[in-house]
């Protein structure tokens, strides 16, 4: 049993990974029975299901942390992973190179280095709620970003 | 990070946000900040979110430059950007800093013309 469940270190993400392509392929297997819908709904379909199965495996498996469950027991308790880092690999995936580098790489740099300042002082609280913060930071920052971009757009456009 | 050449027939502006990043930077010349440092420094005129985005399209107009620090041993996490003014930067906030002088003292010139 122990081996077992060393074998699967992420054993709580695995959902994330089956959940979407089995609704897809249960929703096309009704699609074909009823054969209610165009096939090209289900070629659609069939690709965004492939698509989010590979969004999945990223962040599943893209960093999987490759020790046991006795050695990351061992380890409670201290850092296993900085703050920001799935923030910054989905942001890496999902954002331009530029605004990743601009926008959201200083932000969560930032914070890292307040969060580690704080952990130095022996301030857990502070580090949890500098991590809060600097999280709604990036937040922030991508949506004013984004909301700026679709401004300056428009007025480009307009103009 | 390439900077892009500033057009010649573009008259550049700076928005409320973008001078007072500016000014703060340029209250130091030769030192470089980083965002946090921008942030405490501006005394609440600046906040966390808007900063690195205000930040980002200083540095796409070509008025600071940005690099990462060099990583610290007795540090550890991600080296933070550093960012400095320009000399196009300094010259474009110096004149604009001229011209908004030039248009407060407007007033009690058309007085006197008058």
């Amino acid at each position: 049993m122990r081996r077992l469940l060393e074998k699967c270190a992420l054993p709580y993400k695995w959902p994330l990974l089956v959940m979407f392509p089995v609704t897809g392929a249960l929703l096309d297997a009704y699609l074909v029975i009823h054969r209610s819908l165009s096939p090209l709904f289900l070629v659609i379909t069939a690709a965004s299901g492939v698509l989010y199965g590979m969004l999945s495996a990223f962040l599943v498996y893209g960093r999987r942390d490759k020790r046991g469950l006795s050695q990351v027991s061992q380890t409670m308790g201290q850092l296993v992973r900085p703050p920001g880092a799935l923030m910054s690999s989905a942001a890496r995936f999902l954002c331009t190179k530029k605004t990743y580098e601009l926008v959201v790489k200083p932000a969560i740099q930032d914070m890292r280095y307040e969060y580690f300042e704080a952990l130095a002082e022996r301030s857990k609280a502070r580090a949890l709620w500098l991590r809060i913060v600097g999280t709604m930071t990036v937040f922030a920052a991508l949506g004013l970003h984004k909301v700026t971009k679709i401004v300056w757009n428009v007025w480009h456009s307009i103009k | 990070m390439a900077l892009k050449t500033p057009r010649e027939d573009k008259i550049p502006t700076v928005s409320g946000k973008e001078s007072v990043i500016l000014d703060l930077l340029l209250g130091q010349p030769t030192t470089e900040m980083y965002g946090l440092e921008i942030v405490r420094r501006s005394g609440k005129r600046l906040k966390r979110g808007t900063v690195y985005v205000t930040l980002s399209r200083l540095e796409d107009k070509g008025f600071i430059e940005s690099r990462e620090e060099a990583p610290k041993s007795d540090m550890p996490g991600m080296p933070r950007r550093l960012y400095k003014v320009t000399g196009h930067g300094q010259r474009v906030y110096a004149l604009l800093q001229k011209a908004r002088e030039a248009s407060l003292l407007l007033p009690a010139y058309s007085a006197v013309l008058s």
